[in-house]
């Protein structure tokens, strides 16, 4: 008696078809979005799952081929991540363990808590462009920015003589700027002109988290901050991996970018 | 002799600006009043007008000294604390920031001596060409003492940096929370009821300050010290030694300032 196959029978070519005709679909469906998110790390994640469960098209652009950023491991390496008073309800909200450290100081498992926002924003309805890396910014009227350049990341890890691939463009009514340190998107504005950002401020200050909440937002017509990009954008001091400010600032970031596309829809009527 | 006025903005760490009014007058007998919130009675385009040049003060590169170039969050910002809401961590050009507080709010430079005690950092550009952190910033009009400037500024006892030089700048905020358990009370921290005397000394620097152009003190044991270590901060303007807790040279001065104003 022949052997029951435990896989069904598929072959190379429906493989290879499969691959191409989801990404396609998807891809042409995400080239224009509500909003385009740059970069997945964990202020990116926050701000995309809160506006994807609001309804909102959301794409997220990374360089990487794995999301989550930083937030897979915390200080020297070592995998607890540290949230400060009040982020631990966020962790509550994706349903990740903590324990408190001392009074107002929780400590997580970093790959639990990174993949379960992964996991959530991916539940929210958010789509992902991996290994694409942010280029350009589209700009519109009044330098209104509406969009990005990317790339596919390999491109640019190639001899410039053997990479004359041109990127190609993504629209979208708001951008995010979720870049961390290297606030891409603000820098590429600062450098045509449109812009003058801080630069990251060097000194210390350990309780500066709070800053980066309070400066997320629309830093230019349709471009919004969030995360360690703030810093960058604004000159703030410098601090050690605090992500409750990240998350908190992705939630922000959130919120503004719904204020924004709220007066964008006035506008309009 | 000069009024010594004060004015607070901001969270302020245990000050009590209405009893630290009265000890400075109850210590050192010199006339001091506290009025309390320095913007309240800002007209709402005083309010806006006055936010764009704050934001002008911030230092956006540690290496450069320039007025900077705001942006409108950073003007809003501005407004939601001169409208009252605390938040603190934005570092601004101390000198920069006395002196539009002198333009907003003038004054008799010869009859009073007006100090500011805020949250915001402060920071001078220095002769090694980048910003440091102050606690005050004497002298050039309004003087400004900063409650945060009094915990970071002055470095922390050196094991601190010793341990964060072993785990790198990442290091996180449980080894932060267990090195500072081991430090114990060799610094000060966020609601540390020493603050309440190191501003009574900083405010003698002030008034020293007005009086001869020099606020400061190379005595340890002096209250006019001008500490770079938390451990110099509680050890000189902390401690109270001897009658009005100034050296010699300080305590004479102090004599001749009253008398001679008075």
């Amino acid at each position: 008696m022949e052997k029951k196959k435990i896989f069904s029978m598929v072959g190379e070519k429906d493989v290879t078809r499969a691959i191409i005709n989801g990404f396609a679909t998807q891809f042409s469906e995400y080239v224009e979005s509500d909003v385009i998110i740059v970069g997945a790390g964990p202020s990116g994640l926050m701000a995309g799952k809160e506006l994807a469960e609001k309804g909102l098209k959301v794409l997220i652009v990374e360089r990487n081929n794995y999301l989550g950023g930083g937030f897979w491991i915390g200080g020297y390496l070592m995998n607890k991540i540290t949230v400060r008073s009040p982020a631990e309800r966020i962790l509550d909200e994706l349903n990740v363990p903590y324990q408190k450290y001392t009074e107002g100081l929780y400590t997580a498992d970093g790959p639990h808590a990174c993949s379960k926002l992964i996991a959530s924003a991916c539940d929210a309805g958010v789509k992902f462009a991996n290994m694409t890396v942010f280029d350009d910014v589209v700009l519109r009227e009044g330098n209104r920015v509406a969009g990005v350049v990317v790339n596919w990341t390999p491109v640019t890890a190639l001899p410039r003589e053997i990479t004359c691939v041109d990127p190609i463009a993504l629209e979208s009514k708001i951008v995010i700027d979720a870049t961390g340190h290297d606030a891409f998107v603000v820098k590429k504005l600062e450098e045509r002109g449109i812009l003058k950002t801080g630069g990251m401020g060097g000194m210390w200050v350990d309780l500066s988290e709070d800053l980066i909440v309070e400066h997320t937002g629309e830093v230019h017509p349709g471009l919004v901050v969030c995360g360690m990009a703030v810093s960058t954008t604004y000159g703030l001091p410098r601090m050690g991996p605090t992500f409750g400010g990240m998350l908190l600032s992705g939630k922000k970031a959130a919120e503004e970018t719904l204020k924004i596309l709220k007066g964008l829809l006035q506008k309009r009527a | 002799m000069k009024e010594l006025i004060i004015y607070e903005e901001g969270k302020i760490y245990p000050v009590e600006g209405e009893r630290i009014a009265v000890e400075i007058e109850e210590d050192f007998g010199i006339r001091c009043k506290f009025m309390g919130f320095i913007f309240k009675d800002l007209k709402e385009n005083e309010k806006r007008n006055l936010a764009l040049e704050i934001a002008k003060t911030r230092v956006k590169e540690i290496y450069k000294e320039k007025e900077a170039v705001p942006l409108p969050m950073e003007i809003a910002y501005e407004e939601k604390k001169i409208n009252g809401e605390a938040g603190y961590g934005v570092i601004y050009d101390g000198f920069m920031l006395s002196q539009v507080l002198l333009n907003f709010f003038p004054f008799k430079r010869g009859e009073e001596i007006r100090v500011l005690i805020t949250d915001r950092l402060l920071a001078t550009f220095d002769t090694d060409m980048r910003y440091h952190l102050r606690t005050c910033i004497l002298g050039g009009g309004w003087n400004i003492v900063s409650t945060n400037g009094l915990i970071h500024a002055p470095a922390r006892p050196k094991e601190f940096y010793f341990a964060r030089r072993l785990l790198g700048e990442k290091m996180d905020e449980v080894a932060i929370r267990e090195i500072e358990e081991v430090l114990g009370d060799r610094f000060l921290r966020e609601n540390d009821p020493r603050i309440f005397e190191v501003l009574k000394s900083l405010l003698l620097q002030a008034f020293f300050y007005s009086g001869f152009g020099e606020g400061f003190c190379s005595d340890k044991d002096c209250r006019l010290f001008n500490p770079h270590w938390q451990e110099e901060v509680i050890n000189s303007l902390v401690k109270k030694r001897g009658e009005l807790g100034l050296c010699e040279k300080h305590k004479e001065m102090f004599y001749r300032l009253k008398n001679d104003k008075n």
